[in-house]
């Protein structure tokens, strides 16, 4: 990578790296973890940046986190990633009481859905930019969401009042 | 506590649990940390060693150029500090490598079978058994085909460079090559077909379509969303209407009912959901109800349902039996594959051959793919396919015939 090639890599990195490492923290509720994921996803950018600049980093980047996260849990089953360490919320008093209960509801979907989630409503990406990141179907995101969103309901009673609009429609 | 009440709030509330973490600024690290993998790869097993056993640092600049560093207590007793080395936190924190050879290098390595009975398109032309028909449209952007019909295909294409202006269109396309087009849709080309179970009729968005002619049927007041499966017992659908996302099921001439939770069916009713941190597999009935017919609460979720949805192969591999839920066997595949993970896309070929599409990941834009074919009752697998290539992220493997019986074991 040259010189302009360094700086414009730089650039994207200090647009993005915020929404990467939040969507990551979304994803695996575990701060250190998202950071590292970022980081390893960040590097496997630049070794791409050339081709990538032109094309779609973002979602290179976010494919990658997805699939490094879940690469990583298979290898470590055994640890309990799912279970919210309680230093990531950092100090309880200054996380809201809505914080906190999204927190621990999302630590209780799948890692799938809690993707579908965390692209769809948090990355603001469109279904069928989440179906490419995560590679599925557009079927399987709206499957995996509307899943979601009733496993929330189900866990977070707190929440219940979501999508609730009726059993029908015209 | 705030009830949500609608998608804004759980944007809203994702966004204040998301901003707890701390962010640090990477930019001018990640390429560093690039170089400091190469040194580490030419020093080799030493240094990777030493690595394992250093003081991690995580050193990120800041955005005002300040450096910082959080010290992290090391796994094993007394390790000798290597001031010289800094390894990455994953490097260190992660001690087991993945097991097995890498999916796609592990497909490359297969026999060779026989091509993989199933229609699918990739790099602009459909591939249907011995077959190889031209697909309308520019092959870079999306072109896909989504259901057999007895007569062909349904297929989706996009005929102009980029997307700045709607020029997809959805067709029917028959064994000879030649193309239906069908009405144009208000939203653009997408995978939301579905074909009646009589195969008579197609439906996108608010058509209802003769499936040989194109002939407009019906023209619903409301664009239905993505349609799921149309079963003998009605239609499945999202209800994308204010981003609700809702499944719903609807049988023409009757009122759409909210479906509880959400699944993937197939047209013939049974489909796989998630809920509870088990897999379910579901059967729809009458009126929009759901029988569950088993419940598989393992950490390896089931990914699909053989023909008959007697059997049930697991994101690893596993074979399970429905309803009983006993381990019949597993596929002879690497221990990191997983069809949440790597293989994109899958079919049960017949009643004993499962398909799955496996992407070279390394790779971008152009992804080279192969289509593996695993031995449900064996468990053996062999290349089904010639190596693949394609923009797209994925392909869809659909049953090369779709009335045929696929499954012996009913």
């Amino acid at each position: 990578m040259d010189a302009q090639g360094r700086e414009s890599f730089d650039a994207w990195v200090r647009s993005c790296q915020v929404s990467l490492v939040r969507s990551a923290f979304l994803m695996t509720g575990d701060s250190h973890h998202s950071q590292d994921l970022v980081q390893e996803a960040l590097v496997k950018v630049a070794a791409r940046w050339e081709k990538l600049r032109a094309e779609n980093p973002d979602g290179y980047a976010r494919r990658i986190i997805y699939r490094d996260h879940i690469s990583w849990w298979r290898r470590k089953l055994a640890v309990p990633v799912d279970e919210l360490p309680e230093r990531s919320l950092g100090d309880p008093s200054e996380a809201s009481v809505d914080s906190l209960v999204i927190g621990q509801a999302l630590a209780r979907l799948t890692k799938k859905q809690r993707a579908v989630l965390v692209l769809r409503y948090f990355d603001d990406l469109t279904e069928k930019q989440v179906a490419e990141i995560l590679g599925v179907s557009v079927g399987t995101v709206k499957s995996q969401s509307s899943a979601a969103l009733a496993r929330l309901r189900q866990v977070a009673p707190e929440v219940a009042a979501f999508g609730s609009d009726g059993e029908t429609h015209d | 506590m705030r009830p949500m009440t609608d998608e804004t709030q759980v944007r809203t509330l994702l966004a204040e649990y998301a901003g707890t973490v701390l962010v640090h600024d990477f930019a001018g690290n990640a390429w560093d940390r690039g170089r400091a993998r190469r040194r580490n790869r030419r020093l080799g097993g030493v240094v990777a060693v030493a690595a394992a056993t250093a003081v991690v640092v995580l050193a990120y600049s800041g955005l005002d150029g300040r450096l910082f560093s959080e010290p992290i207590p090391p796994a094993s007793p007394s390790p000798s500090p290597s001031p010289s080395l800094s390894p990455s936190p994953s490097e260190t924190k992660t001690t087991e490598a993945p097991k097995g050879p890498p999916v796609f290098k592990w497909a490359q390595g297969l026999p060779r079978g026989e091509d993989a009975r199933a229609a699918f398109s990739v790099g602009g032309v459909l591939y249907a058994g011995d077959q190889r028909l031209r697909m309308p449209g520019v092959p870079r952007w999306h072109n896909g085909v989504y259901a057999s019909t007895p007569n062909g295909w349904m297929i989706s294409w996009s005929d102009c460079e980029n997307q700045a202006r709607n020029c997809s269109f959805n067709g029917l396309m028959a064994t000879d090559g030649s193309i239906t087009t069908l009405p144009y849709p208000a939203s653009g080309a997408r995978e939301t077909f579905a074909i009646s179970p009589d195969y008579s009729r197609v439906m996108f968005d608010r058509w209802i379509l003769d499936a040989n002619t194109g002939e407009v049927l019906a023209d619903l007041p409301n664009n239905v969303g993505y349609i799921n499966a149309w079963t003998p017992k009605g239609i499945i659908y999202f209800d994308e209407r204010g981003g609700a996302n809702q499944q719903r099921w609807w049988q023409p001439g009757s009122r759409p009912i909210r479906m509880k939770g959400g699944a993937d069916y197939r047209s013939d009713g049974l489909g796989i959901g998630f809920g509870g941190g088990c897999s379910t597999v579901q059967r729809l009935l009458a009126g929009g109800e759901v029988a569950v017919v088993m419940d598989y609460c393992e950490d390896d979720p089931l990914a699909d349902l053989s023909p008959s949805g007697t059997r049930a192969v697991t994101d690893s591999g596993l074979i399970i039996s429905v309803p009983g839920g006993r381990e019949l066997g597993s596929l002879d595949v690497p221990d990191n594959f997983s069809t949440d993970y790597y293989p994109e896309s899958m079919l049960w070929e017949d009643a004993n051959n499962i398909l799955y599409v496996i992407p070279d990941y390394k790779a971008t834009f152009r992804s080279p793919m192969l289509i593996v074919r695993c031995s449900a009752t064996s468990g053996e697998c062999e290349r089904a396919s010639a190596t693949l290539s394609d923009y797209a992220s994925f392909i869809h493997l659909l049953p090369m015939d779709p009335e045929a019986p696929r499954d012996g074991t009913t």
